[in-house]
């Protein structure tokens, strides 16, 4: 479904030249969820932003459904690939509610019957409708996550891309949004690529991920490698032991004095 | 207020798009009542334009009417405010000048704040070429003292109210393009663009119904602080006699021919002076309330 | 750990926050009793439970629209709860010190990294310049820091987080305080910095016997990382139990959090997702 062969992606020039994606290749298969993994500026969330069109600044072949990608997207792209931001509440406009954010969507692709997909997508992310005159600052974390995931699927999009989307919110809200996404994911047969710094959310939701580190793209895994203990690259196992929480042994090996 | 009003206007569930509007409106009144200085200014702000409609009623004299035997008094029961030097009544001046000041700063805004919510949305969104030339522009305008830059306009396009409002309007601009563009490009950094970037948006719709929303509340709150200037200037091209042409009773130009009498009949130049005074005063404190109801960021 | 037989540093008895808001009154934290000895605490919520506030009031830096009442809150001999603001200047900071999640927003952007940790200095030491400098230098490198002549030069903007934490860690420790707080300090931290910050506090907490509260809202870090937990829930402490034990918490809303947790080998289930019992708020 999607293949990404030798995608880079740099940021300045000369020579604050910053090789943010250095020739990452994958391939997600249809109806899959691939996992990329890694910490903050490894380069996770740009290949994502590649993908969808919100960076043109990449080089690479990437293709979508069959379809070669170039920087620039034509409109009925976005009707097949969609996104989940991080932080729910800066994802939101402030000043459009939950109605005025659902039926933008629709409206730049003219398609009709607004009040009946609102109506339906509500349902669907598990929001009634006596949602639907409220603002974001009316509703909480998780309430604005589901607003999200609402607003890409109201296209009926075939992609998901999913930018660390629980990182911003409590554990037990964690649980409800994860379980949601896993549920739509099945009844809509989408492919979702889910990017994340939490391996165990990562191996909840995917089969295969990709561990990343300072551009480059360490090594591909499958989600049962992670389950029998048994990653390859070193630092996919320094993941896994931080993962598990604090160990005194283990960090003594971490504290070493970093440079100034 | 009655319970259920109250209950309705502060409900944590709003169930209609008119339901949520009429909150936040409220909740802006209720942070807007707090502050006082703020309300006395809305107070004088409402007061000169009930005034300004109901001028013919407030006094029953006509602003240019002449009586040459009664030049020059000193403010009494007959004449509260004095009468000038061709024996017209000072009180009756001011109160139609009102219409004259309100007009004119009114048209300003009007027309300056959409040029430069276009202007500076359009330069922070696009970037790159089209932010600069735009910006070089706008720091051409900015870099005359608005003054000036009206007596130019004005001696370009003729004296008169409405080349003077144009004139305004034209070194008005500038201020509000470079604020809305210091918002937009916070704005366009945000995830709320980005995510309607990633439905297929155009740049247009984009500016138009996602960045602009935001950078009106802060234009509206900065447009009323310079209002105080608007005046001024407007005043200032009366006065210079490149304004409002005679017998128009605008208070820059009765302060201007109040200059001459100003020794043996000082209320003609005090009483002009003292209204330009007190409206731009009046506009810079609830502007000052404005901001805090309206910043976004304070909420 | 000498818990049993040392007094505590900090006795807090039935703590209460309230907050006013133009819609309404809310009870932030309503009751909450423990102590702590020179031993790591953790206090663990989610969003909203009131765990920031309960350290926040420990210092007593609860924000000016809210109330702080006390039956008793004891640090050694200084009563907080009686203590002025003049009197709390001389604890501030100085006997008990606070690390912030991010330690861009602590930091002063303008001034130098050395002289901002030596400012933490007590100024009744009456230390010349250079012996200030010595002491800096050798907190840098407590915390690790292998250059600190670089360091203590740079400004925080030209810090990365890990990095800008242990500075911050440097700052606190700089007046030797008994009692630290720290509220989420490594959430801003990528995993492998965050082993390294945390074996840092571990190592200081054991080397000079403090007290460490220890605010989070991750039960993995907390329950491997700190000797005894609080968890809180809407203001309430719910349970209290050793670190090591936490696995077998008894109150339904300790159990509904760590059944929500994803884990690696909980792949194809169904998440327990945690219904909230009213009850839970009577206490």
């Amino acid at each position: 479904m999607i293949t990404v062969k030798d995608l880079r992606v740099t940021f300045g020039t000369g020579s604050n030249l910053v090789h943010a994606v250095d020739g990452v290749s994958f391939d997600v298969g249809q109806g899959e969820t691939y996992g990329l993994v890694g910490e903050s500026g490894c380069g996770k969330s740009t290949i994502l932003r590649a993908l969808c069109g919100l960076n043109p600044n990449w080089s690479g072949a990437v293709t979508i459904g069959g379809e070669a990608m170039t920087p620039v997207r034509s409109r009925s792209f976005y009707r097949r690939v969609q996104m989940v931001f991080q932080d729910p509440y800066g994802s939101l406009h402030p000043r459009h509610t939950v109605n005025t954010t659902l039926s933008e969507p629709l409206a730049i692709h003219d398609i009709g019957d607004t009040d009946e997909r609102i109506a339906r997508v509500l349902v669907q992310v598990g929001l009634g409708p006596s949602f639907r005159y409220r603002y974001p600052h009316q509703l909480s974390g998780g309430q604005r996550q589901r607003l999200a995931i609402a607003r890409a699927l109201i296209l009926e999009p075939q992609v998901l891309l999913l930018d660390e989307p629980t990182s911003a919110l409590d554990v037990s809200v964690q649980a409800e949004i994860l379980n949601l996404l896993v549920d739509l994911r099945e009844r809509l047969g989408l492919t979702c690529i889910l990017v994340s710094h939490d391996l165990a959310v990562v191996a909840h939701m995917c089969d295969r991920l990709g561990v990343m580190n300072a551009g480059h793209l360490l090594e591909e895994l499958p989600v049962a490698a992670l389950e029998d203990d048994s990653p390859s690259h070193p630092y996919t196992r320094q993941l896994l032991a931080a993962s598990l929480g604090y160990d005194r042994r283990l960090a003594s090996g971490a504290v070493e004095d970093i440079e100034g | 207020m009655s319970g259920y009003l109250r209950a309705w206007l502060t409900a944590e569930v709003t169930t209609s798009p008119r339901h949520a509007n009429v909150q936040r409106f409220y909740f802006g009144w209720l942070r807007l009542r707090a502050n006082p200085l703020a309300l006395i200014g809305l107070a004088i702000l409402l007061s000169l334009v009930v005034v300004a409609i109901l001028a013919p009623v407030i006094v029953p004299v006509g602003p240019n009417d002449q009586d040459l035997t009664r030049r020059l008094l000193p403010p009494s029961a007959a004449h509260w405010l004095g009468t000038d030097e061709l024996g017209r009544d000072l009180f009756a001046r001011v109160v139609y000048g009102s219409r004259i000041t309100l007009y004119m700063s009114c048209l300003v805004a009007v027309i300056a704040a959409p040029i430069g919510l276009a202007v500076g949305t359009t330069a922070g969104y696009f970037g790159g070429w089209t932010d600069t030339v735009l910006m070089r522009i706008n720091d051409i305008f900015l870099s005359f003292p608005p003054l000036i830059l009206a007596l130019g306009f004005v001696a370009a396009l003729g004296s008169g109210i409405e080349n003077a409002v144009i004139a305004i309007a034209l070194t008005a601009w500038p201020p509000i393009a470079r604020l809305a563009r210091a918002e937009t490009l916070t704005i366009r950094a945000s995830d709320y663009i980005a995510a309607v970037r990633v439905q297929g948006a155009s740049p247009r719709r984009i500016i138009l119904k996602h960045i602009v929303p935001m950078c009106v509340p802060s234009v509206v709150v900065r447009i009323t602080l310079n209002m105080a200037g608007i005046i001024l200037t407007a005043a200032g091209l009366g006065f210079l006699g490149l304004g409002a042409q005679p017998p128009m009773p605008e208070w820059g130009a009765i302060l201007s021919t109040g200059r001459q009498y100003m020794l043996g009949a000082w209320w003609i130049a005090a009483i002009p002076g003292l209204a330009i005074l007190l409206t731009s005063l009046a506009f810079n404190l609830f502007g000052d309330g404005l901001r805090d109801v309206l910043d976004p960021r304070s909420e | 750990m000498n818990t049993v037989l040392a007094p505590p540093q900090l006795v807090v008895e039935d703590l209460h926050v309230r907050f006013r808001t133009p819609q309404r009154m809310v009870h932030a934290v309503r009751g909450v009793s423990f102590q702590v000895g020179r031993e790591k605490i953790g206090i663990v919520g989610e969003s909203g439970s009131g765990k920031s506030q309960t350290g926040r009031a420990i210092m007593k830096l609860t924000p000016p629209n809210g109330t702080l009442t006390a039956r008793r809150l004891q640090f050694q001999e200084v009563d907080l709860a009686a203590a002025s603001e003049r009197e709390m200047l001389k604890v501030r900071g100085r006997r008990i010190s606070m690390i912030m999640q991010d330690p861009k927003h602590a930091l002063d952007p303008v001034m130098r990294v050395g002289a901002q940790i030596a400012e933490a200095l007590p100024q009744d030491l009456r230390l010349s310049k250079a012996e200030k400098r010595d002491r800096v230098m050798a907190m840098l490198e407590a915390v690790h820091i292998r250059n600190p002549a670089r360091v203590f030069a740079l400004y925080p903007h030209e810090v990365s987080g890990g990095m800008g934490q242990r500075v911050m860690i440097a700052m606190m420790l700089m007046a030797e305080p008994d009692l630290l707080i720290a509220d989420e300090p490594t959430s801003a931290l990528d995993v492998t910095v965050r082993m390294q910050v945390l074996a840092i506090l571990d190592d200081l907490v054991t080397r000079r016997g403090l007290g460490l509260i220890f605010i989070s809202h991750d039960l993995n870090l907390v329950a491997t990382f700190c000797d005894r937990v609080l968890i809180m829930y809407a203001g309430q402490i719910v349970e209290e139990c050793a670190a090591a034990e936490l696995a077998n918490a008894q109150h339904p809303y300790t159990q509904g959090l760590l059944a929500s947790l994803p884990r690696i080998g909980s792949r194809h289930q169904k998440l327990a997702v945690l219904s909230r019992d009213p009850a839970w708020l009577e206490g």
